[in-house]
């Protein structure tokens, strides 16, 4: 009895310093962070991300998972193709699904969409499967960077928010994907855009701003006085009638309050199907748009959607500052012709030739039949 | 009870003057101002049928008017549920949520939303899964072979439960741009759609409901005296009991359906008027009825005017509850019996 009790203490304690050994080896294993077992140390190399993490990547980075909604176009936009995007945000597919991006990188819908669900929770086995050489993410989700370190993979952090975000990720993607010259390009575009903005100034000054709400959807989230939007209205010659309301981008407001903003000019979101003829007609149960400057003028309008949603910021966001110019000043913006400068963008940046009918679709001409663009 | 049978009348009539004068405040205040004399004649103008054709029109006739009703109506009803709930379970901590209804609703209605938007469907489908998760608490308490208030309560909890991880359900595959908001604000409850085609939809089977408790008032005060008195009293317990739970059911089913879910007014409100007018539920209902409305159009006259975004009522009636509760629990103890 003494005797088996001493033995199956010694194998006890066998197999505990093998668990103990197994699990060192394992640490170690695990331990080297940011390098794919096997990989050689010339072929890495280092970026900055924008938090300021120094992250090692591939030398040669050549699959993508993109957590960030509209960075996954982003990523098409400055490598010029989808075929490194491995993986992208279920909504941002859905997004893809609907607009013209679906016939210009057909190579996107073969990527996953389901690593990461609609909370931006990452579903690590997913990932792993997918084997990314790098994963884009928020700022705001070092939790999520640190458990992809320890499965070897490599990511970084980029921001929402500001134009000058928008263009430090695509500086930052660019350098990732060796398309530095690319991304200088579009960066450089944007620039030009806010000096053609600044030109257009001083004869702003002396025009009535015209009153607008950028409504997101039938529920009355309208963008706040901290939204990118109210940036865009701004710059374009406008005023951010829901200045006032604080919070980042969306804000549910009353129909009253909305009523005495009284706005002059209503854009509407692509974030939602809603459209100029539901205000029109007065649709929507506990909200009477009929006494509205914006609804009795006719002057409620359907953003348009490019590779993404014009709403959020985006490779195209310049070209929808000089379409809200167009919308609000068109006298002034006369030397600006839309139509061309889209198509030209398309060709320069995406090597793709826009036909009549996909300029329409883009600038949802059909649901802005008065503008004259 | 704070007053003697004589000061009773008295307090009838001061709780109706603050409920008629609550009323108009909430008529007069708002975002867009407007000034008290002008209200004054849009209304006057409005009961004689013609309004004017003007910002401040709409607002009093189209906006403001439609959701103070709805606020009282909703107020009323959710209290008088309340008050008959808690006398048929002889327990003062039930609320009409007890049994499921809220949960069931809000299913519906998420499922609703996700399947085409805020539209009638949601709706309809709020009040078919309100009913439908009472109608499985009931058949669930029944397969114990009694009829115990135990067994109800647990079995609305199972059923609390399961539609609670379906909304969750619902919520984590909604899409997040479109129509996960529209959810989550649904579930915090709003009155920010209200409109006389809602008062229209739930107005009948409210009042309809509010009415036959208010009828049936004096035999709630038989069953909480027990089964057997009622017997021997000559009410059915258990047939007047399910009348009274279906008929706070469908009150709840149709409040919820048009304003999503709005806690703590079911269990606040029927204590609140248990120290105003005493335990009798000959009182009890009708004051709660008087009391949910006051309480309804006021705390939503803060959800809508306290800022320039809206704050979803369910965060109010929570935040105001449950200190107030919490203080009466304090103050009171040992009178709840």
């Amino acid at each position: 009895m003494m005797e088996h009790r001493k033995k199956s203490r010694y194998y006890l304690s066998l197999l505990l310093v093998i668990v103990f050994v197994l699990s060192l080896t394992g640490c170690q294993a695990s331990g080297d962070g940011g390098k794919p077992a096997g990989e050689k140390k010339a072929e890495t190399r280092i970026v900055t991300d924008l938090v300021g993490n120094q992250v090692t990547i591939k030398a040669d980075v050549e699959k993508i998972a993109v957590v960030p909604i509209p960075w996954a176009t982003i990523v098409y936009a400055v490598d010029g193709s989808g075929k490194k995007i491995v993986g992208l945000h279920p909504s941002a597919m859905k997004a893809y699904q609907k607009n013209i991006l679906k016939v210009m990188a057909p190579e996107i819908a073969n990527a996953n969409s389901t690593f990461v669900d609609n909370n931006f929770n990452v579903n690590y086995e997913e990932v792993a499967k997918l084997k990314p050489d790098l994963v884009v993410i928020w700022d705001y989700q070092p939790e999520i960077g640190k458990k992809l370190s320890e499965l070897g993979i490599p990511s970084v952090a980029i921001k929402y928010g500001t134009l000058e975000d928008v263009q430090n990720g695509i500086k930052l993607v660019g350098e990732i994907l060796g398309q530095q010259e690319r991304a200088a390009a579009l960066i450089k575009y944007q620039q030009e855009t806010n000096s053609y903005l600044k030109s257009k100034e001083s004869t702003l000054a002396g025009k009535d701003k015209p009153k607008t709400l950028y409504l997101r959807d039938e529920q009355l989230q309208v963008a706040t006085g901290q939204s990118v939007n109210k940036i865009m209205i701004d710059t374009a010659g406008g005023v951010n009638v829901a200045d006032e309301v604080t919070g980042d981008n969306w804000k549910k407001v009353t129909m009253e309050q909305v009523i005495a903003w009284n706005p002059e000019v209503i854009i509407l979101s692509n974030f939602s199907e809603i459209l100029p003829e539901d205000l029109y007609a007065n649709k929507f149960a506990g909200q009477d748009w009929s006494k509205i400057e914006a609804v009795k003028n006719k002057k409620v309008y359907k953003a348009p959607m490019g590779i993404y949603r014009w709403d959020a910021p985006c490779v195209e966001t310049p070209l929808m500052i000089k379409w809200l110019g167009k919308v609000f000043h068109s006298e002034v913006f006369t030397d600006y012709d839309m139509r061309t400068d889209l198509k030209n963008f398309y060709q320069t940046y995406f090597n793709y030739k826009l036909t009549d009918p996909e300029l329409d679709q883009i600038l949802n001409s059909k649901l802005n039949p008065v503008l004259k663009i | 009870m704070i007053c003697k049978q004589k000061n009773l009348k008295f307090i009838w009539l001061v709780m109706l003057l603050i409920l008629v004068g609550m009323f108009f405040v909430s008529l007069y205040g708002g975002r867009y101002f407007i000034p008290p004399g002008e209200v004054g004649e849009i209304l006057s103008a409005g009961l004689r049928g013609g309004v004017p054709d003007s910002i401040a029109g709409s607002v009093v006739w189209n906006l403001r008017l439609p959701r103070a009703l709805l606020n009282a109506l909703v107020g009323a009803g959710l209290a008088v549920a309340g008050a008959s709930f808690q006398g048929v379970f002889k327990n003062p901590l039930v609320s009409p949520d007890v049994l499921g209804v809220s949960s069931g609703a809000a299913f519906g209605a998420a499922f609703g939303i996700l399947l085409s938007g805020i539209n009638q469907i949601a709706t309809v489908l709020a009040l078919v899964f309100g009913i439908l998760s009472v109608l499985m608490t009931y058949t669930l308490s029944k397969l114990r072979g009694e009829s115990s208030t135990l067994a109800l309560v647990l079995s609305g909890m199972i059923i609390s439960a399961v539609f609670s991880a379906l909304i969750s359900l619902i919520k984590y595959v909604a899409d997040p741009y479109d129509k996960l908001p529209a959810i989550t604000y649904w579930l915090m409850g709003s009155f920010a759609s209200a409109s006389y085609s809602d008062l229209k939809l739930v107005g009948v089977p409210i009042l309809a409901g509010i009415i036959g408790l208010l009828l049936l008032r004096w035999r709630i005060n038989v069953l909480s005296l027990g089964d057997e008195e009622a017997y021997s009293l000559g009410v059915n317990p258990v047939r007047m009991r399910l009348t009274v739970i279906a008929m706070a059911t469908f009150i709840t089913a149709a409040c919820v359906t048009v304003t999503g879910i709005i806690g703590w007014v079911g269990l606040v409100i029927p204590h609140i008027c248990r120290m105003i007018v005493g335990e009798d539920h000959k009182n009890l209902l009708p004051a709660s009825c008087i009391v949910g409305a006051i309480f309804m159009i006021m705390v939503d006259m803060i959800a809508r005017t306290a800022t320039a975004a809206e704050i979803p009522i369910g965060i109010l009636t929570a935040l105001v509850g449950a200190p107030f509760f919490a203080l009466l629990f304090k103050t009171s103890k040992g009178d709840w019996q």
